[in-house]
């Protein structure tokens, strides 16, 4: 089984990152939006509390939402 | 005041677009996708709602929707976006300038090749049928770009049919759908549709300085942006970020009109597009029949399977006159172009005066309308 842990998934821009939130809920799984600073510049993604996150990585390429 | 003057912006909106203008001015007040604060990510979920329901609307995903000021930057982003050097591009005579400008500039560049297709106002197969002459041609044509529904004479044209064709024999597919949207539900995936391009004021019923652009899940291309500046992420690169939406949308997104264009779908969806065609159609058809008895009147392809627009002209008078007289009944027209030179061209017309009516205009305006053109008729 894997690990639970609290982390946070680069999406790109906010509107990914919105569409990622809604269907996680949906799917009852806690996360808020959420900015980071990176190399790049700033970046949207979720952050996810208490989940395994091999399995949110993939339920969420599962629904196209990617880069992840 | 009779309102018709439609097509050029809907007049009035429904009351829950005006409410939705007020809530946005009072509730979505900071800068969506910048910060992060409370106020900033409320606005933001505002913003992706309508994203979502314009979505649903067309068929298509959240962030394939684009936000635009009006379906001129929509074309001018799809257009700009999409086409490559040495496309040999086909329209139609139909086209707004919104489309033919950009393609002219284009062709005059040297970057594409431009020719149109043949049409009918009562014939879609014309259309259908010059298209695949094209593609038998030694010259085939790799883009085709095409409005839903003349703003002349309101005449939808077989997007479904040249979308299937445009599929078959992969040539890249965009659509003005600024005068069809909302007395028509357009699917891009249904309708083989790279790219929709639409105002948001019309049809719709948001307010002025709303539209979008929408790319179908299986869009054949990627776009290049037409803005290049700010968009909250990936700042420290020089180019545009890679996702959409934010790559074609560069600058602060305009919060107000994106709210008052998702109070508008949402009430053409609740009404039906159905219904709403069904009653500018009516409308359209006690106009044109009470016009065709009124001396000195002609009314244009009044045989078209037209949704809402009646084009017409009064002998011994300039179309001009003629929508200044009518405003002097307190009804409001256009005359002129209507920004389409071609479709007048192919009518054989040195402008004329246009009454576009909406699902809110009643039987009773329309038999105003003719009364007051039976009565500036009986003055020449």
């Amino acid at each position: 089984m894997a690990n639970k842990e609290s982390f946070f998934i680069s999406l790109g821009g906010m509107t990914q990152a919105l569409r990622a939130e809604r269907l996680l809920t949906e799917k009852g799984i806690e996360c808020t939006v959420s900015k980071r600073s990176e190399a790049s510049g700033c970046v949207w993604g979720v952050y996810v509390k208490g989940e395994a996150r091999v399995s949110v990585v993939s339920t969420l390429r599962a629904n196209g939402i990617g880069g992840v | 005041m009779i309102y018709m003057d439609n097509s050029a912006t809907s007049y009035p909106k429904p009351e829950t677009v005006t409410l939705a203008v007020k809530r946005a001015l009072d509730g979505c007040v900071a800068n969506p996708g910048r910060s992060s604060h409370r106020e900033a990510s409320r606005t933001a979920m505002a913003v992706y709602r309508v994203r979502e329901r314009l979505a649903d609307f067309v068929n298509t995903e959240p962030e394939r929707v684009v936000f635009t000021y009006n379906a001129t930057m929509a074309l001018n982003l799809a257009l700009f976006g999409s086409l490559r050097k040495g496309d040999r591009v086909l329209t139609t005579p139909f086209e707004h300038n919104s489309v033919l400008r950009p393609l002219y500039r284009m062709e005059r560049e040297g970057r594409i090749t431009l020719d149109f297709l043949k049409v009918s106002t009562y014939d879609e197969n014309v259309v259908c049928d010059d298209l695949l002459k094209h593609l038998d041609g030694d010259k085939k044509p790799t883009a085709v770009v095409m409005t839903h529904t003349s703003n002349v004479l309101g005449l939808r044209l077989p997007i479904e049919r040249i979308g299937a064709i445009c599929k078959d024999k992969n040539v890249f597919f965009i659509v003005d759908g600024s005068q069809g949207l909302g007395s028509s539900r357009i699917d891009v995936e249904v309708c083989g549709i790279d790219i929709l391009c639409t105002s948001g004021h019309k049809g719709l019923y948001g307010i002025t300085g709303s539209g979008f652009m929408a790319l179908s899940r299986k869009c054949r291309r990627e776009l290049e942006p037409l803005l290049w500046g700010g968009t909250g992420i990936a700042s420290r690169e020089k180019g545009m970020p890679d996702g959409y939406p934010e790559r074609l949308e560069a600058g602060t997104v305009g919060v107000v009109g994106i709210e008052s264009l998702g109070a508008g779908v949402e009430y053409v969806t609740s009404v039906g597009c159905d219904t709403i065609a069904e009653k500018t159609k009516s409308l359209r058809k006690i106009l044109t029949e009470g016009l065709s008895v009124i001396p000195r009147v002609r009314v244009y392809a009044p045989e078209s399977d037209s949704v809402s627009i009646v084009l017409f002209n009064i002998d011994g008078m300039s179309c001009d006159e003629t929508a200044v007289s009518l405003d002097g009944f307190d009804i409001a027209s256009r005359g002129g172009f209507h920004c389409s030179p071609l479709a007048h061209s192919f009518l054989n017309t040195d402008g004329a005066v246009r009454l576009s009516a909406s699902h809110f205009n009643t039987e009773a305006e329309c038999q105003a309308v003719l009364s007051a053109i039976s009565h500036i008729t009986k003055g020449l």
